[in-house]
């Protein structure tokens, strides 16, 4: 039997998109299907916004180059929804801190990145008790909605058939094909099934949702309650964002798509962690996410932060973006590699991918063209 | 009530006891739930026992707002309670013992501190042992000349304000100072009495006294060097007097034998002062070498912290 379609993707997040994009390029008719009414509600919007270029992973050599790699291609690739206006500054924690600044520089030259010490403009306003070193470094930010929007505009360019408000609700293998089960979020007796070829479960934190809906085993997924705060920068610090290296620290950036600071701490932005497992109830993280009380931990982060860089006391509070953060469980200890991809993972041609950071999406699009011979039609 | 609003720190030292640990993390829990607006529990760990590890993993699931720091190697209690000192984030920052100081006394330290002093030191209610009672004044008068005031029966339960903790933590190195550095901030100090806990186990006594008095001697000051100098003095001055004696002797007296049980008495004195001199020399070596070390005065080896699943809302919503 004929399917509807080459590929189906689940999931608009920034992944999904790019992915079905990359599909309909190579001439495979492609449906997108999103449950929310716009692209890119999720993780996709509510991260920090931070391009990767190395500087995150001084524990791991190899996510750092790939890091480095990548930069240069995605701001190349989105130049228009890139801000790179402001000046970046990494400074090294004193105390708690799993790298010195000896080995950060050491670090930054090994993988080929600008690190130089910063001048007294910012270290005058830094505690040095709390921080060893302050460094000058490269790194910028994407823009969320302009990137949403540049990617739209490429979906309709190469003809991908996008669906909003659509929640995919079960796989099935049919002979060679999958079927999917639709429903409409907005009237849920609304309910289509589609066949396809291959199937791209593209979406992060509920890819174990749609896993258990259809009766296939769960991947080890580590979920994190995050809250990320937005915040009007003091002055001194509008043009700037600083990361506190590398433990439980805080970090400040600009958000470029509400024009605030983004508020982070490794500590406070997790308030609570779960792993998917077999033996423990399954947890919806995006209903979790909508029904929990959400008690702000800015008050701690503020605390906290203030400690090394008291003009941090200045920032006003907007608000709070919730989400939840997917990881795998393994590389919690050294921070690699954060990608999955699990070709024909319990069904032929149902394949999900997850990437940790938005420019993993060339990590993920170059397995999936090395695996192009059983991912094109069997 | 109401709760205060200021954002509380209480720094204890994990206690190899694991029967007792569940039962005080309750209880600081809900005391300070009752009473304050926002609070953390820093809990530091000297290399406690891996199933004691274990418990607290677990306990983390459990009780919101723990932090738990696991140093690499076991340190004197000073230099951890310091590391939790650096480590906390809270406006006020309280210093609390699980055997020694019962959990209500932080609400009532917290709240003095709130009347405008910035270091509150806790001191018992009760009375102490008679050795610990005859030598204490002896010891309060050597440490008040080094600048270490300390009030009659003070515990090691303590409440800094933010300002006070600042002015600690940035003196330099203070870990191995703690205790004295609190009390020379400047700031207007003031005395909580309470009365501790299991009051007569051991901390009270003589030998406890004495170490103590001894440990905040030679980390704070190097006046007892002066001291021993001084007696090293003294004791050339009296083995030269003593020479003299002996050439003296020699000319006036034939029989020499006399002296013999001076002569005995006095080079065991001399050498006793002498190894006295020695021993404080290795002592203060010692110090000076930790002190030149880069060695950090302690290492964490992890930090965890609490990870409670967050409360639902109550589903009362009303759908038009
Ligand atoms: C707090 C935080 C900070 C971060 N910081 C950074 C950073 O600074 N830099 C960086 O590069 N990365 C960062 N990340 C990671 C980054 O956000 C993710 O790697 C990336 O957004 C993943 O994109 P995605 O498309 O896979 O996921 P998402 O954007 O979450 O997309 C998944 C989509 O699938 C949809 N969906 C789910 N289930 C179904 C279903 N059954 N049917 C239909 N649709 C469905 C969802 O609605 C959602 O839109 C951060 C993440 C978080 C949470």
């Amino acid at each position: 039997m004929k399917a509807d379609t080459d590929v189906i993707v689940i999931g608009g997040g920034f992944f999904g998109m790019y992915i079905a994009e990359f599909y309909a390029q190579q001439g495979k008719k492609v449906i997108l299907f999103e449950k929310e009414q716009d692209f890119m509600q999720h993780a996709s919007f509510a991260n920090q916004a931070r391009v990767h270029n190395g500087y995150h992973y001084p524990r791991s050599i190899l996510t750092a180059l790939r890091s480095r790699v990548s930069f240069p291609r995605f701001v190349d690739e989105f130049k228009d929804c890139i801000d790179n206006s402001f000046e970046k500054y990494y400074m090294i924690g004193r105390l708690l801190s799993n790298v010195t600044a000896k080995q950060f520089e050491l670090f930054c030259q090994r993988i080929g990145v600008p690190c130089t010490l910063a001048s007294r403009k910012i270290t005058s306003l830094v505690n040095p008790n709390l921080i060893e070193a302050t460094f000058s470094t490269v790194e910028y930010a994407f823009d969320a909605v302009k990137l949403k929007l540049a990617m739209l505009d490429r979906l309709e360019h190469a003809g991908v058939d996008y669906r909003l408000g659509v929640c995919v609700n079960k796989i099935t293998q049919a002979g060679t094909n999958l079927t999917v089960e639709t429903l409409s979020v907005a009237n849920d007796s609304e309910n289509e099934s589609f066949s396809a070829n291959q199937v791209l479960n593209c979406t992060y934190s509920m890819i174990n949702d749609v896993l258990t809906k259809s009766q296939l085993e769960p991947v080890a997924l580590k979920h994190e309650m995050t809250e990320m705060c937005l915040v009007e920068a003091p002055d001194e610090l509008k043009d700037k964002g600083i990361t506190v290296m590398c433990g439980p620290f805080f970090s400040i950036m600009p958000f470029p798509s509400e024009r605030l600071h983004s508020f982070s701490h490794v500590r406070y932005t997790p308030h609570f962690q779960w792993i998917d497992s077999k033996d423990s109830p399954y947890i919806n993280g995006h209903n979790y996410s909508s029904n929990i009380e959400k008690k702000s931990n800015w008050n701690r982060m503020l605390l906290d932060a203030k400690r090394y860089m008291p003009i941090l006391d200045q920032c006003q509070y907007k608000k709070s973006i919730w989400e939840v953060k997917t990881v795998l469980p393994r590389s919690e200890s050294n921070d690699a590699r954060p990608i999955l991809f699990k070709p024909n993972h319990g069904l032929l041609g149902l394949h999900s991918v997850m990437g940790g950071k938005i420019d993993n999406v060339y990590d993920i699009t170059l397995e999936l063209s090395k695996h192009e011979k059983y991912l094109t039609s069997i | 009530m109401d709760k205060l609003n200021s954002f509380v720190s209480v720094i204890s030292l994990i206690e190899d006891n694991e029967d007792t640990i569940e039962s005080y993390l309750q209880s600081l829990h809900t005391h300070l739930d009752e009473n304050f607006e926002d609070y953390e529990i820093v809990l530091i760990d000297q290399n406690s026992s891996q199933t004691l590890t274990n418990k607290l993993e677990k306990l983390l699931t459990q009780i919101p707002s723990v932090r738990y720091l696991k140093l690499a190697f076991r340190v004197h209690d000073d230099v951890a309670l310091a590391a939790g000192l650096e480590n906390a984030i809270g406006d006020f920052v309280v210093l609390h013992s699980e055997s020694e100081d019962p959990v209500d006394c932080i609400s009532h330290i917290v709240k003095q501190s709130l009347d405008g002093f910035d270091i509150v030191i806790g001191a018992s209610t009760q009375n102490q042992t008679i050795g610990y009672k005859l030598i204490r004044p002896l010891i309060q008068r050597i440490l008040k000349q080094i600048g270490y005031n300390v009030p009659r029966n003070a515990t090691g339960l303590r409440c800094l304000s933010r300002r006070a903790v600042n002015a600690v933590t940035q003196s330099g190195k203070f870990h191995h100072k703690l205790y004295v550095r609190i009390n020379n901030t400047g700031y207007p100090y003031t005395v909580f009495h309470y009365a501790q806990k299991n009051y007569n186990d051991k901390k009270r006594t003589l030998r406890n006294g004495i170490l103590q008095g001894l440990y905040l001697l030679i980390f704070n000051s190097t006046r007892p060097l002066r001291w021993m100098s001084g007696l090293g003095v003294f004791g050339s001055l009296m083995a030269f007097s003593f020479s003299l004696y002996s050439i003296v002797i020699h000319y006036f007296k034939e029989t020499v034998i006399e002296g013999w049980t001076t002569m005995v008495l006095f080079t065991s004195m001399l050498f006793m002062i002498m190894f006295m001199i020695l021993a404080f020399f290795g002592e203060y070596l010692g110090r000076l070498l930790n002190e030149r070390n880069d060695q950090n005065d302690y290492t964490v080896s992890f930090e965890k912290t609490s990870s409670v699943m967050l409360n639902e809302k109550r589903k009362n919503v009303i759908n038009n």
